[in-house]
């Protein structure tokens, strides 16, 4: 088991580095543009008090959004272009460890070895969890570095907080899809259906926001709950965000492997 | 005692019946050929044999035990090869060995070989292969090699082989031939699938032979030789007369541009002689295909 789990890192290691590379590299970006940003608080105070409220809670954008280095940075960075390359990251990797090995016949191999499907699951899953926790740590905790690299002082707790959360969100999307790898034979269709699914999340919980008769869908999203402006502004976590998170991934990680130990597997 | 046995085995697709009651029993140290036309439900056995899929119905037990329950333990027993031979692109044959060797262990290395040494390594020479290439460089014969390298080199128990020499030149399938009979020698049982009379002949003691997922018949190999058949296609010199081909026990007769061919099972002396009554400019006699054996002896079963 852990030979297999040992490769398939080393098989997916450039992935997981290009995507942490990238993460730290924006976060560097945005972190060096802060001090110049912070310079014109005051007219951005002023623009976000003429948006409507409800733009502004779609976007988990409020006035400390631009005023604090943790509202500036969440805005920037955590509420859009880090959930999707964690769901890149993770929908690719998961499709990539069941049905794109079916798909490309190499599960034979694996199979014919003396270990068995649970052990094979639970192989792939952990490596999975591995890169999960690897681009967490790297793409976050590198705020800390760089921050202080320009001299900003930031709340360590919070942070800290918001990484727990980042992973719960990504433990859940990642268990969603490794479902679907599991009970799949195409990488393609691996990667689609959940990206289709985390997708109509994303705008279900926009749409719940801009819409008050459709308030209600918001809490059928992953979005709704990761919130990070929340989090790292004012170290606040929506209710039941844990529970969510937690919930689904446990879930889905319970009937994949039901599925994959039982499912006939024809390459 | 029986090392493979299976019964009234059945994998059905929706209405589709892939493999529709198979039963046999393979005993320690033979070398049984499954034998059948594309499509027969070969593969979906073999399958099943290594728990990649689970039956509808019917029962697998490998030295004594349950397939589904020992899969692990019987797995350490079974060294595979599929038909088509898909591993990684990216990885050199060396890290595929590395790859099993660190799941299976080390095979051990003989009394006059150094200890570095391993059975994997004697494969690798014997069959010429270059373990530093990629998968994806590799040639479709190499890619047989590294495949065979992989199933042999655990020394296992048991073989099986889903068309062990597809693709692979004559040479090299005369090579997997006499590693196949050292292993028979030492007492591997080995399962050979394939669509090839001649190979099944040489190196299989019996025959599974199965059509439209159904067991037709289970032979030792030397009653199979009498139901061999042969294609014969002769040319020659001057005139001859048809009526003379007639009367012989052949099939399929056809004249063609000066001579005739024809398909003959048997002894083939009595057709020999007949044809070296004319001067043959051009003689042609080749196994017929497993087609036509199918066909002549299990289309009505």
């Amino acid at each position: 088991m852990f030979t297999i789990f040992l490769r398939t890192i080393r098989d997916r290691k450039t992935s997981i580095l290009i995507y942490s590379g990238a993460a730290v590299g924006f976060l560097w970006m945005y972190t060096g543009i802060f001090p110049s940003f912070s310079e014109s608080f005051e007219q951005i105070e002023k623009l976000i008090q003429t948006m409507p409220k409800g733009f502004m809670e779609a976007f988990g954008i409020d006035p400390a959004s631009f005023t604090t280095f943790e509202g500036f940075i969440s805005s920037e960075m955590f509420t859009f272009i880090w959930p999707i390359m964690l769901i890149l990251l993770m929908v690719s990797f998961a499709s990539g460890a069941i049905a794109g090995e079916i798909e490309k016949g190499t599960i034979e191999l694996l199979l014919s070895q003396p270990i068995s499907r649970l052990e094979l699951f639970i192989a792939k899953y952990l490596s999975g969890i591995a890169a999960l926790a690897a681009f967490v740590i790297l793409s976050i905790g590198a705020v800390f570095p760089i921050a202080s690299f320009y001299g900003i002082q930031v709340k360590s707790e919070n942070f800290f907080r918001f990484g727990l959360l980042a992973f719960a969100f990504g433990f859940a999307v990642f268990s969603i899809a490794i479902f679907f790898s599991a009970i799949l034979s195409e990488k393609g269709r691996a990667n689609f259906i959940p990206a289709a699914v985390l997708i109509l999340m994303y705008f279900g919980n926009i749409l719940g926001g801009l819409r008050e008769n459709l308030r209600d869908i918001r809490y059928g999203s992953f979005f709704y709950y990761f919130q990070p402006n929340k989090v790292l502004v004012h170290g606040e976590i929506i209710d039941y965000a844990w529970i969510v998170f937690l919930g689904t991934g446990i879930i889905f990680s319970i009937l994949s492997v039901i599925w994959f130990s039982k499912r006939d597997i024809a390459v | 005692m029986s090392v493979i046995e299976i019964k009234d085995l059945k994998k059905y697709y929706g209405k589709t019946k892939a493999v529709d009651g198979v039963s046999f029993e393979i005993k320690k140290g033979e070398v049984f050929g499954f034998l059948g036309p594309n499509g027969a439900g070969k593969t979906t056995t073999i399958r099943c044999l290594m728990d990649f899929i689970r039956p509808t119905e019917g029962s697998i037990s490998i030295l004594g035990k349950d397939l589904r329950e020992e899969s692990v333990f019987l797995k350490s027993k079974i060294g595979y090869l599929p038909g088509n031979v898909k591993l990684y692109d990216k990885w050199t044959g060396k890290e595929h060995i590395s790859f099993v060797e660190s799941i299976r262990g080390k095979s051990r290395p003989k009394a006059d070989q150094p200890l570095a040494d391993t059975f994997a390594k004697e494969l690798t020479r014997t069959f010429g292969f270059d373990p530093k290439k990629k998968f994806k460089q590799l040639s479709s014969g190499n890619k047989q090699k590294l495949g065979l390298i992989l199933a042999l080199m655990s020394e296992p128990e048991i073989l099986i082989m889903d068309e062990p020499t597809l693709g692979l030149d004559p040479l090299l399938q005369n090579t997997i031939y006499e590693i196949l009979e050292k292993l028979k020698e030492k007492g591997t049982t080995i399962f050979i699938s394939s669509h090839n009379l001649p190979e099944v002949e040489r190196i299989c003691d019996r025959v599974g032979i199965i059509k439209d997922g159904k067991m037709v018949s289970v032979e030792a190999v030397s009653q199979l030789g009498e139901k061999k058949l042969h294609r014969v296609q002769a040319r020659f010199a001057g005139k001859y007369d048809i009526a003379d081909f007639k009367k012989l026990k052949i099939e399929n007769l056809e004249e063609i541009s000066g001579g005739v061919i024809f398909t003959v099972g048997g002894d083939l002396n009595i057709i020999i002689k007949k044809l070296f009554e004319y001067k043959i400019v051009d003689l042609e006699v080749s196994h017929a295909t497993l087609e036509d054996v199918f066909l002549k002896f299990y289309k009505k079963k």
